[in-house]
Formats: C-alpha cells, sequence, structure tokens
C-alpha cells in the first residue's frame, strides 16, 4: 500500500468520522448557513409555481453513475427527493429529464414513493420522468419541448451538463420561465452564468438539497466539506512552499 | 412489547412491503459501497474479486438502463402521438426511426456502410448544427449579458472571453504580440485554470460527502425511505 | 326606660328630657306662657293631653326620679291652659304629618315655594327676611362665608319667627286666645301663652334679657309636682318678655360657639342635657330622659347627627339666607322633589361663631316674634299658600332629620307617639301659616294642590311619568354610571357653598349652574370623531394595508425579449456571412511560426519520431458535435500516422466514438493526406466508462479480446502479437472534448503506459483543465482546437483540413469580438437607462 492509497484511506475515513460527530453535535441544532441567492430564487418560484398551477421542470444531466459525475447525478436525484414533498400540493405535478438511463429510472422511483406518500398512490404518469436522449446534444434537444410544451414555469438544472446546457436555458427564457441551474462541470459552469440570472457555482450543486431540507447529516457533511476544503488549501500553501523550497 | 409493536407494523401489508423494500435496497447499498471502497485501498484478493464482480454488474445494469431508456422515449413518444398532442407526429418518426435503426444495427452490425450512412447522414449533422446554433445561443446571450446581470462580474467575464478570443487567432489586422503571448496564455493558463481547479477540488469533496452519506444510508437517491 | 317625645315640627323622636328638637331644633314642649286666658284645667282636650304628658313623664321616671325631676325643672311646660293645650296639639299633629312623611321624604332644602302653595302670601316669610337682614346680618353673613349651605342657629329660626308674628301681630293683634282654633285646636293657645301678658312689663328679647329666667315658664301650678320644683314658680306675668326655654337658648347657642359644654351655673339642666345629648359619645341617647318638645328634641337629634359627621358636636341649623332673599324661581322644583338633594355633611364650624357675633341677638325681639306668631300666624296661614317665597330654602339638614330622626331608632330624645302623647293631635295644618320646612313635613296627599303645588311645579310632576329620570338625571348618567361603588368624597364638592337658587347657603351641593346646563342641554356627540394627528397616520396606514390586500402584488415576471428572433437572423446572418466570405474569395492566412504552441510541436517530434509499423492507439472520446474540430485537429496527425505504415487500433467509451472514426478516417482518405490504406483495427466500444478504462489498462487483452470483425487482435501477429499491454503501444492517442475525460483516462493508464507518450488531441474548450497534466509531465504532446491543428499542419508543411478552415475562423473570431464588443456596450447602456427609468418611477 502506498502513499497515495494510505492519503486516501486516512482521507474518507476522516470524512466518514467527521460526518458522524458533527452529524450527533448539530442534530438538534438552528443550521447557520451562507446565503445562497440562487436557491432563494428557487424557493420563490417554486413557490410561485405551486400557487399559479404551473409545472417545475427538473432535470438531472448525463451523469453515469458508474462515473465520478454520477455524484452530481445523485445530487439531483436527492433534490428532487426534496422537491416532490413541495411539488404534491401544486396541480401540475413535475416532471423530470435526463440523459442518463440511469437517472430517469432512479427519479421515477422517487417520484412514485413521493406520490405514495402524499397522496397515497405509486402511480405516475410516464411522462413524468423522460430520457431524453443519450448523447449530449439529443438529450438536450429532447428536453426542449418538455419546457415549451408543458406549461413550465420553474426549470431547475442540477447535475452533469456540459455547454449543451445552453439550449436548454435558451429554451427556459423563452418560455419566461425561471432557471435555476447548477453543474460539476467547468464548461457547463461558464454558460450557465452566462444565461441566467443567478447560477450555482462549484460545490453549491450538492448543499441544494440541504437548502430545501434540512437534515442533521446535510448539514453535518456540508461542514465537513468547509473543513477539507480548508485542508486542502493549507496542503496546497505547504506543498507549493516545500517544492519552492526544493524539499519535495 | 417491541416485538409487538414490530409485528403490527410489519402485519400491514403497505408497510410492510414497503419497509421491507426499503431496508432490502438500502442494505444493498451500503454493502455494495464498502466493498468497493474497501477493495479499493485493501489489496485482498477476495475483496478484488467482490470488487471486480461488482463493478461488472454494474456496467451490465447501466447497459441495461439502456435499453429501459429506450422503452421509456418509446412509451412517450408513442402517447404523445396517440393522444394526438401537438409534434405527435415527430414522436412517430422517431419512434420509427429508432426501431429501424435498431434493426439495421442488429442485422447489419455496427460499421456497416449503410448505419454509417444513417449516422453520418442524420445524427451527424443534427448535432453539428446544433453546435452552430449554440454558438449563436451563447453570442445572443453575451450580448445580453450586461442587461441582465449588470454588475462588474458581467464585465470580468466578458473582458476574459475577449481577450481570450483575441489571443486565439490573430486579428485581420494583424497580431497583437501582446495578447497572443503573453496575455492569453495567462488568462487561459493562470486565472482560469487555477480557477477552474480550485471548483474542481471542491466538487470532488462534495462527491467524496455525497458518497459517505450514501454509505451511511442517509441519503437514498434510490428511492429508500 | 326614657319616654320619647316627638317633635311637633319634624316628627321625630326626642328623647323627653330634652326641650328642643336636636333635628329641627324646634321646641319640643311648648312654652309656659302664663295668660289671664289660660285655664288648664278646663276639659279642654289638650289640657287632657297635657295631663297625659305629665302622667306619662311621671310614670317613666320612677326610677329615675331625682334626675328626671332636674330635668323636667328645665324642659317640661306644663301648659296652663287650654291654649297651651291646643298649641300642643296642634304640634303633636304636625308630629303626626311628620311620621307620615317619613317614609318618602321628599325634602328639599329650601323647598320650592310651589310645593306649598303658589307663594301668594309671603307675608312671614318676608318678615322672616326682614328680620333677617337687620337683625341677623352678621349671621347671614357668616352663613355665607360656610362650605355648604349657612345654617341658622335656633336663635335665628326663632328671631324669625318673632319678625313674622310681628308682622301678624300688627295686623291682627289678638289673644292667642281669640285666634280661630286649627283642627288640631292646640296652636293659637300656646302661641298665646308666649306673648307678653298685657299691662306687664314687657321685655324685649333683644335687650338681652338673660333667658335662663325660668319665670318665663308659665304658670308652674299646673305642672306636676316634681315639675314644679324645676321651675322658678314665677308665673308668666312676672317674667315678662322672654321666655325661660329662649332664655335658655340663646345662652344654649352661646355656650355651643364656643364647643364647649355649657357652664352647668349658667345654663339650665335641660340645656346642659341637651348639649350632652347633642354631643354624644357615640351613644344612643335614651330618649326617656329627654323632656323637650319632640320637635326641638328632634332639633336637637340633628344636631348630633351633623356633630357626628363633622366632629364638632354643635347642633347644626341652619337656613338658607340668601335663599330667602332671592324669592321665586330660583328654586328647582325638580330638584327639590325628584333629587331630595340634602346638603351632605353639614358644616357648622362657624355656627358658634355667628351665634357669638349675633351679639345683636335680642330675646325680646325672639319674644315678641313668637307672640306675633302665636297670634298673628295659623297654621293655615303656615300653610303652603303662606308667604313662603319661592325659592326659599329651609334648612335642608334639619328638615330632612326631621324625617329621618323619626324613624331612627337612635335617634335622641325621640318621642314615640305610641304613648299616646298626641292622640289628640291630628296632622291637619290647613290654618296655620307655616314655613317652609313645616310644611314639607305634610303630607302632600292631605294637603290640597293649591295649597301645596305650583301649577308649574304640578305640570312637571304630571309630565315625568313615575319611574322617568328626568333629562338632567340623564345626561347625568354616564358620569354617575362611570363612578366607583364606594362614595367618594370630593372634598371641593362639600367646599363649595352655593349662592345662588333655592340651595344658596348650602354647603356640599352640586353646582346649580352646572346641573342646570347638564339638565337643559347635552354636549352633542360629533358624529366623527376628532382624531389627533397620529392616529390619523395610523388610520392611513390602515386603508393603505386594507386596500393593499385586495390588489395582490403580482410576481415580477422577466421581461419577454420578443426581439430575440430578430437578434438572432442579425446575428445569424453575420456570422455566416464572416464565415463564408474567406472560403469563397480562398484567402489564405498563414500563422507566424512564433504561434506554434509547444504542445504542438512535442506531438510533431513523437510523430516523426515513431518508427513505421508500430502499433498505436487511438481512442475516441468524443461527441457527433464537436467532430469538426477535432477532425480538423487530428487529421494531419492520422494522415502523419497513416504515412508511417503505424497499424491503427482505436476504441472508444461512447457509442458514437466508432463510427466517428471511421468519419475520421474517411475523410483523411478522402482529403489525400494519407499516400496508403490505413491499417486500421476496431476494438470497439469499451463499456464502463472509468472502470472500463481501468480495466482496458490494467488488461487490454481481457477486456477487449475481440475487434468488432470477430478477430482475435491480440493474438494475430499481424495486429497485436506483440502488444500485451499498453506499454506495448508505440503511442497512445486521445480524441477528447471533455477535460474530464482526458483527467479520467490520464489516471487510469498513467501506471501502465510505461514510455508510452500519451498524446492528446483535444477541444478547444478542455485546452485550459488539460494543460496543466501536459506541465506536469503526464501528457507528452497535445493539440488544442483548430488552431493546433493548423499549427501542426503548418510545422509539418502540409495542407489540410484545418489550413480550409483558418481564414473562416480567424473572421469568425473577430466578428464575434466586435460583437460582444458593441453588444456589451449596447447591454450597458440600456440597462444604465432602464434603471434611471425605474428610478424616475419610483420617485
Amino acid at each position: 500500500m502506498n502513499i497515495t492509497v494510505l492519503l486516501a484511506v486516512g482521507l474518507v475515513a476522516l470524512t466518514a468520522i467527521l460526518i458522524l460527530i458533527f452529524a450527533i453535535i448539530k442534530r438538534k441544532a438552528v443550521p447557520s448557513r451562507r446565503v445562497i441567492p440562487a436557491i432563494d430564487q428557487l424557493r420563490q418560484a417554486l413557490d410561485r409555481s405551486v400557487e399559479g398551477g404551473t409545472r417545475v421542470h427538473l432535470s438531472l444531466g448525463k451523469g453515469r453513475l458508474v462515473s465520478p459525475q454520477g455524484a452530481a447525478g445523485l445530487a439531483g436525484l436527492s433534490t428532487l427527493n426534496s422537491l416532490s414533498s413541495v411539488i404534491q400540493s401544486s396541480d401540475l405535478p413535475m416532471v423530470t429529464s435526463s440523459g442518463e438511463p440511469s437517472l430517469s429510472i432512479l427519479s421515477q422511483d422517487i417520484l412514485r414513493l413521493s406520490n405514495r406518500e402524499h397522496l397515497g398512490s405509486e402511480e405516475i404518469s410516464f411522462r413524468q420522468s423522460r430520457l431524453t436522449g443519450l448523447t449530449d446534444f439529443s438529450y438536450a434537444a429532447g428536453t426542449i419541448p418538455v419546457i415549451s410544451n408543458n406549461n413550465v414555469s420553474t426549470n431547475v438544472l442540477l447535475g452533469d451538463f456540459g455547454i449543451e446546457a445552453g439550449l436548454i436555458m435558451e429554451s427556459a427564457l423563452r418560455n419566461n420561465g425561471t432557471t435555476v441551474a447548477a453543474s460539476d462541470d467547468i464548461s457547463g459552469q461558464a454558460v450557465m452564468f452566462a444565461s441566467t440570472g443567478e447560477s450555482l457555482v462549484g460545490e453549491e450543486l450538492f448543499a441544494v438539497s440541504e437548502y430545501l431540507n434540512h437534515t442533521p447529516v446535510h448539514a453535518a457533511s456540508l461542514t465537513v466539506q468547509d473543513i477539507l476544503r480548508w485542508g486542502v488549501i493549507a496542503c496546497i500553501f505547504i506543498g507549493a512552499i516545500l517544492k519552492l523550497g526544493g524539499v519535495i | 412489547m417491541g416485538c409487538y409493536r414490530l409485528h403490527l407494523y410489519w402485519s400491514d401489508p403497505e408497510i410492510g412491503r414497503c419497509n421491507l423494500k426499503s431496508i432490502v435496497s438500502t442494505s444493498i447499498a451500503i454493502l455494495s459501497g464498502l466493498v468497493v471502497l474497501v477493495g479499493y485501498f485493501v489489496q485482498i484478493p477476495i475483496l478484488v474479486e467482490l470488487r471486480s464482480l461488482f463493478l461488472d454488474w454494474a456496467v451490465i445494469l447501466a447497459a441495461f438502463m439502456v435499453f429501459i431508456g429506450v422503452l421509456n422515449i418509446s412509451i412517450v413518444n408513442i402517447s404523445h402521438f396517440t393522444s394526438g398532442k401537438k409534434d405527435g407526429f415527430f414522436g412517430l418518426m422517431l419512434i420509427i426511426s429508432m426501431f429501424v435503426t435498431l434493426a439495421l444495427g442488429l442485422i447489419l452490425k455496427p460499421g456497416h456502410p449503410i448505419m454509417n450512412f444513417i449516422f453520418n447522414s442524420i445524427q451527424l449533422p443534427v448535432e453539428l448544427s446544433l453546435m452552430a446554433v449554440l454558438s449563436i445561443t451563447f453570442l445572443i446571450a453575451a450580448i445580453h449579458l450586461l442587461r441582465r446581470k449588470p454588475g462588474w462580474v458581467s464585465i470580468t467575464f466578458l473582458v476574459t472571453a475577449l481577450l481570450i478570443l483575441v489571443g486565439t487567432a490573430p486579428s485581420p489586422f494583424g497580431e497583437f504580440p501582446l495578447l497572443g503571448g503573453f496575455l492569453k496564455p495567462f488568462i487561459a493558463q493562470v486565472l482560469a485554470a487555477s480557477g477552474a481547479r480550485g471548483i474542481i477540488l471542491g466538487v470532488g469533496l462534495a462527491a467524496l460527502t455525497m458518497g459517505l452519506r450514501i454509505l451511511f444510508g442517509a441519503d437514498r437517491p434510490y428511492g429508500g425511505k | 326606660m326614657m319616654a320619647d317625645i316627638r317633635c311637633q315640627m319634624c316628627g321625630k323622636l326626642s328623647s323627653d328630657e330634652l326641650e328642643i328638637c336636636p333635628f329641627c331644633q324646634a321646641r319640643l314642649t311648648p312654652l309656659h306662657m302664663p295668660s289671664p286666658s289660660d285655664d288648664m284645667e278646663g276639659s279642654d282636650p289638650v289640657e287632657s293631653s297635657e295631663v297625659n304628658i305629665s302622667e306619662r313623664i311621671e310614670g317613666n321616671q320612677e326610677a329615675d326620679s331625682n334626675e328626671m325631676d332636674s330635668l323636667l325643672d328645665d324642659y317640661i311646660e306644663i301648659p296652663s291652659d287650654p291654649a297651651e293645650l291646643e298649641v300642643k296639639e296642634w304640634l303633636a299633629g304636625l308630629d303626626q304629618e311628620s311620621n307620615n312623611e317619613m317614609e318618602t321624604p321628599d325634602l328639599i332644602p329650601g323647598g320650592s315655594a310651589d310645593t306649598f302653595g303658589d307663594g301668594s302670601d309671603d307675608d312671614w316669610l318676608s318678615r322672616l327676611n326682614s328680620q333677617e337682614n337687620t337683625g341677623a346680618e352678621q349671621v347671614d353673613q357668616d352663613a355665607e362665608k360656610q362650605d355648604g349651605y349657612a345654617e341658622k342657629d335656633l336663635v335665628e329660626w326663632l328671631q324669625d319667627f318673632k319678625n313674622d308674628d310681628e308682622s301678624e301681630r300688627q295686623q291682627n293683634s289678638q289673644p292667642v286666645s281669640d285666634l280661630p282654633m286649627n283642627d288640631t285646636g292646640s296652636n293659637d293657645d300656646w302661641l298665646d301663652r308666649l306673648q307678653p301678658i298685657e299691662g306687664s312689663v314687657s321685655r324685649d328679647i333683644d335687650d338681652g334679657v338673660d333667658i335662663t329666667d325660668e319665670g318665663d315658664l308659665g304658670d308652674v301650678e299646673a305642672l306636676p309636682e316634681s315639675l314644679q320644683d324645676s321651675t322658678e314658680g314665677s308665673s308668666l306675668e312676672e317674667d315678662i318678655e322672654t321666655p325661660d326655654w329662649l332664655r335658655n337658648i340663646q345662652a344654649e347657642t352661646l355656650d355651643l360657639s364656643e364647643g364647649t359644654a355649657l357652664d352647668e351655673a349658667q345654663s339650665p339642666d335641660w340645656m346642659a342635657d341637651l348639649q350632652a345629648e347633642t354631643f354624644p359619645s357615640g351613644n344612643d341617647v335614651d330618649s326617656d330622659e329627654r323632656d323637650m318638645p319632640a320637635w326641638l328634641r328632634e332639633i336637637g337629634a340633628d344636631s348630633l347627627e351633623f356633630g357626628e359627621s363633622n366632629g364638632s358636636g354643635t347642633p347644626e341649623i341652619s337656613f338658607e339666607d340668601t335663599a330667602i332673599d332671592q324669592g321665586a324661581g330660583d328654586f328647582d322644583d325638580e330638584m327639590a322633589l325628584k333629587e331630595g338633594l340634602v346638603p351632605p355633611g353639614e358644616k357648622n364650624q362657624d355656627i358658634e361663631a355667628s351665634v357669638l357675633e349675633a351679639n345683636d341677638y335680642d330675646l325680646n325681639s325672639q319674644v315678641e316674634s313668637l307672640e306675633s306668631f302665636r297670634h298673628g300666624s295659623s297654621l293655615e296661614k303656615l300653610s303652603s299658600d303662606e308667604s313662603v317665597a319661592p325659592g326659599t330654602t329651609m334648612p335642608s339638614g334639619s328638615l330632612q332629620d326631621f324625617t329621618q330622626a323619626g324613624t331612627s331608632s337612635d335617634t335622641p330624645g325621640s318621642l314615640d307617639l305610641d304613648d299616646g302623647i298626641m292622640d289628640d293631635i291630628s296632622g291637619e295644618l290647613e290654618t296655620v301659616d307655616l314655613p317652609e320646612w313645616l310644611k314639607e313635613l305634610k303630607d302632600p296627599e292631605v294637603l290640597s294642590s293649591d295649597e301645596l303645588m305650583d301649577a308649574e311645579v304640578a305640570k312637571k310632576l304630571d309630565a315625568i311619568p313615575e319611574g322617568e329620570l328626568p333629562e338632567w338625571i340623564q345626561d347625568m348618567q354616564p358620569v354617575e354610571s362611570m363612578l366607583p361603588q364606594d362614595e367618594i368624597v370630593d372634598e371641593k364638592l362639600n367646599e363649595f357653598v352655593e349662592n345662588t337658587g333655592p340651595l344658596a347657603g348650602l354647603a356640599g351641593v352640586l353646582p346649580l349652574a352646572a346641573n342646570t346646563e347638564t339638565r337643559h342641554s347635552t354636549k352633542p356627540y360629533q358624529e366623527t370623531p376628532v382624531l389627533s394627528g397620529e392616529q390619523n397616520q395610523q388610520v392611513e396606514l390602515f386603508k393603505q394595508i386594507l386596500n393593499s390586500e385586495s390588489n395582490p402584488k403580482k410576481p415580477p415576471l422577466p421581461v419577454k425579449r420578443s426581439s430575440q428572433r430578430l437578434l438572432r437572423w442579425i446575428v445569424t446572418i453575420i456570422m455566416l456571412a464572416a464565415v463564408l466570405v474567406p472560403i469563397l474569395i480562398n484567402y489564405p492566412v498563414a500563422l507566424p511560426a512564433s504561434n506554434y504552441p509547444p504542445e504542438m510541436i512535442q506531438v510533431r517530434k513523437i510523430i516523426f519520431g515513431l518508427p513505421n509499423d508500430s502499433p498505436v492507439l487511438m481512442i475516441f472520446d468524443y461527441g457527433p458535435a464537436y467532430s469538426a474540430e477535432l477532425e480538423a485537429a487530428a487529421s494531419s496527425i492520422v494522415g502523419d500516422l497513416i504515412n508511417k505504415n503505424t497499424r491503427l487500433v482505436y476504441l472508444s467509451t461512447s457509442p458514437t466514438g466508432l463510427v466517428l472514426a471511421d468519419h475520421l478516417m474517411n475523410g483523411v482518405r478522402s482529403q489525400g493526406t494519407s499516400l496508403i490504406d490505413p491499417r486500421v483495427t476496431e476494438l470497439g466500444y469499451l463499456p464502463g466508462d472509468i472502470q472500463g478504462m481501468a480495466s482496458f489498462a490494467n488488461n487490454p487483452s481481457y477486456t477487449l479480446p475481440v475487434s468488432t470483425d470477430g478477430v482475435h487482435v491480440w493474438e494475430d501477429t499481424q495486429v497485436l502479437q506483440d502488444v500485451g499491454s499498453l506499454s506495448g503501444f508505440a503511442a497512445l492517442i486521445l480524441l477528447t472534448e471533455n477535460s474530464e475525460t482526458a483527467r479520467n483516462w490520464i489516471e487510469q493508464v498513467e501506471g501502465h503506459l510505461g514510455n508510452t507518450p500519451l498524446l492528446m488531441v483535444a477541444s478547444a474548450q478542455a485546452e485550459p483543465m488539460i494543460r496543466p497534466y501536459f506541465e506536469s509531465g503526464q501528457v507528452d504532446g497535445m493539440v488544442t482546437g483548430l488552431a493546433g491543428g493548423k499549427a501542426y499542419e503548418q510545422a509539418m508543411g502540409i495542407s489540410g483540413l484545418s489550413a480550409g478552415y483558418w481564414s473562416s475562423f480567424r473572421s469568425g473570431l473577430f466578428v464575434i469580438e466586435l460583437i460582444i464588443i458593441f453588444g456589451g456596450f449596447w447591454s450597458l447602456f440600456g440597462s444604465l437607462r432602464d434603471r434611471k427609468l425605474t428610478r424616475k418611477e419610483e420617485v
């Protein structure tokens, strides 16, 4: 076991322990988080959608679950879990779209469970969860009619998006809908920043579910993320100094 | 008393079924994740083999999910056509083209000139066209950026984009050595790269905590309650 | 047990030991006025009643005879003549009537003159007034000074009587015995006895004769022995003008002003007893000890009450001086009847002073007034139509006490009528000109309407239904309802002395002017309340809130960009022109040599250094949308590889990768960059993404053992027999547009490449993220985008696809730059203009 593996093991173990500790400590504490305007805008948009009787569209991206981009897809699914309970009171059920089959199947499962919990029935329409394409641009192209033909007022793009997200967001803007987007891809983030009023950058994608539905474990994971980030910063500084000093 | 309550809890068929499903799915998820994670770090033969086995199963499931996705597409578009909705004809076209391509691919195998023809004639131009439309879309978005989000961030964004564009290719009026030789590399390779690297690091850490939440069972995107 | 004597005036019971009623200060026992006409031994009912009185007294005083004898000597006056008895009966009749009035005391101080008649005959009252003005000026002044109503002492009251009697005596100078008898048949005789005996030396009371001379009490022979002892035995003829009782009263009042007990050496016993009774120690006065007339006892009882309330112990007997002066019209009849105002705590602090100051007290004048009263006045004249001027006020305190004392069980010196003393006395007073306060004692039902009530009062009474409160009371009701249940002692109100109206001189009454205003008119309530400035602001704010509720705020909707289509077409046309024109004109543009990127140079070196017939692995992980850029960048590299007769092995992790690979190969072949046919082996689709990468990197022959043609390429010597792992390849070229894919491949194959160079052909968008890998040495060379391909072709000296795209690319970039610049400025100015407009609208 080389040093790299050891560091990896230590990092994973430390993260797990810190999450458990903070989850226990802060299980009854009021979360104190910084304000993210995009999430506030999302809440307002959801409220307007519910009150206005319009539909909410959630796009999960094209990240494969077996790939590192799968984490973004899982974050989108977690957000879907939080949104589904809120959107249940709307006149029109929410619709999801994805460019990855596994994400499409999981989103169907979440919607079915949410229906059972709030409406007493697991029946959902197959139109509520769609696989719109298998490639990037086919996925974006297939998402455009979902936005334009289903009385969608709020679009939430959470997942692995590339530059093809521009097409989706352009369609949302044409429908005068509110769009909140977040991606783990740099190119996608740049496109989202230029196309929407409020966008999420970086790891804010993984904080959306916590902001919408607070749980102690979620809050603890966000805290641990901040701690680890500072640790990485410290390691970079130390490594740079050592490199400059010729130590390493 | 606890057993009696558990019995009552489970005796309800609806509750019992749902809870059993949730428990099983959560257990499988946690167990699989732990095996793969430990198998990466600890080179124990059995763990390594289990890890490979689980990964193979995941790959197979992911491939099988493609078929499920295809079925989903088919059902949606058929419903569009049968319900008489707008653009329902296009749904029918999509279904026909999909199944024809599937049939030809199964018969002729990928790489057959006919298959290549279909790809090269339909999919490739479509996606290339979408890319071209995307360029226009980005240009329009750049024009409206200062109106939509007026501020120094937007100005910085546009200025940076301009510098990169100018540094990428020389202008018809000549080359700007300062821009192409220094500024563009500095912006692209130092500023942009460092910022991107930081974002990626944060995403990586978030992905780590996300995975651990799934391992703990706190986060169940697979629908377990 | 002491006997009680009922006062003839107020009807209250007083102790028989008292000579003066503590309530109304009237004489409880009639004065003994010796007169030749007096015949006390006649079978006169009065005489018989007097005998009964004496017998009663005798009977009641057996237990304490000594004390009683002394008291009787002072207080008891046995009338010696029938006239006197008749007077007693008249007084008893008054007592009865007053008893009938006790349940409904509607006594108003000063009582309306209409209550007792039309006030046509005010002679008696006018005499009172004249006497007040001349003889009791000092007393009036003092009375005005007092809080509440001014109280006249007994002397003044008696002086008033004298004044009235003088005037009547002048008119009707008749002996008392000749006066017509009233129904009671006794009053005139009593009054006659008060008159000085003809021929005798009349002594003017005003001369200050000592009234303590008990010779004025009349003939003592008719008195019982016990009583006779008490008297000095002097006849009335010898005691000229000043009756003893008057003298006693005078002396009593003089001493009372000092607030001290009477000097027993100077004052008669009855006076002392009266004083003792009027200044009680809080205990009930034994009525059996009183031998005073009932009315006098009640006066004392009133003064006792007043003394208890005020603490001075001074008997209070007051008259409303100013009210008498005002005459008719000043008194509110309704107030008198309905309200039943009784001046609260009468203050008689100055009574003693006023009495002391009344140095001009003329006992003789008082006696004369009594005599004139006896001769000139009758019960009829003293009835309601007598000279009781409207507005004349009477000592309400004393009058009320008259009405109340009779029913009070602790009334000092009360006389019980049931004892039979006054059996023969009827309550009829129609023939006697009674003063106001006496008239009020009469049962209004008994008196005629003309005598009792004025027409106006009668109308008012009829107008007001029973149980209905007058208007002025109703107006006061809200105030009264807010008053606490507990009695509030309004000291200011007590200090206030009314100086107008029928309540003039009384203290502690509500101001008549205020009551009148309240009664006659109420303050109109405004329909719209008057709000203060702050309240108005709050009202306006509340209105705004209510109005805003009906006008829901619409959520801000994004501005619909209707001009987007036009702008799109414009931009599209411009871009098409920018791209097509250079192609059409075929304007070649060369890159300067300084612009060759180093990573491209490395690629060129590596490609040049590859041996012929070496296996090269190419990974096609890009999408169809990026095929144009990547094919332009990679076509020259692939051409060079083909020209080196390399064995090209390619695979893809995306389903469309193999097809794109074929497209690239066909393009290279069509361009003529390759001179021979490529030797291509398709390993096929690599599933599992990063897992597949890792698996392939670890064991490529195990991961992809068969090509798409079904050939086991890893065992074929013509293809990959000598390649067992990734390190067996001469080079590994990755074609991708995604930095993540590049990173994944880099990370997965790093440990398995060995000396095999890793080259990348990447899209320009992934170049920033992949460059660090090049700079760190993990990537050996990199061609990024169209610019890299152009540079490679120029460096290789060939003209490929990139060269054909370069001029359009460069012009297109230039137009984009211009559009961004001008469009940015246009948007910036537009947003600033919108802000100004928004601010103007807000202002």
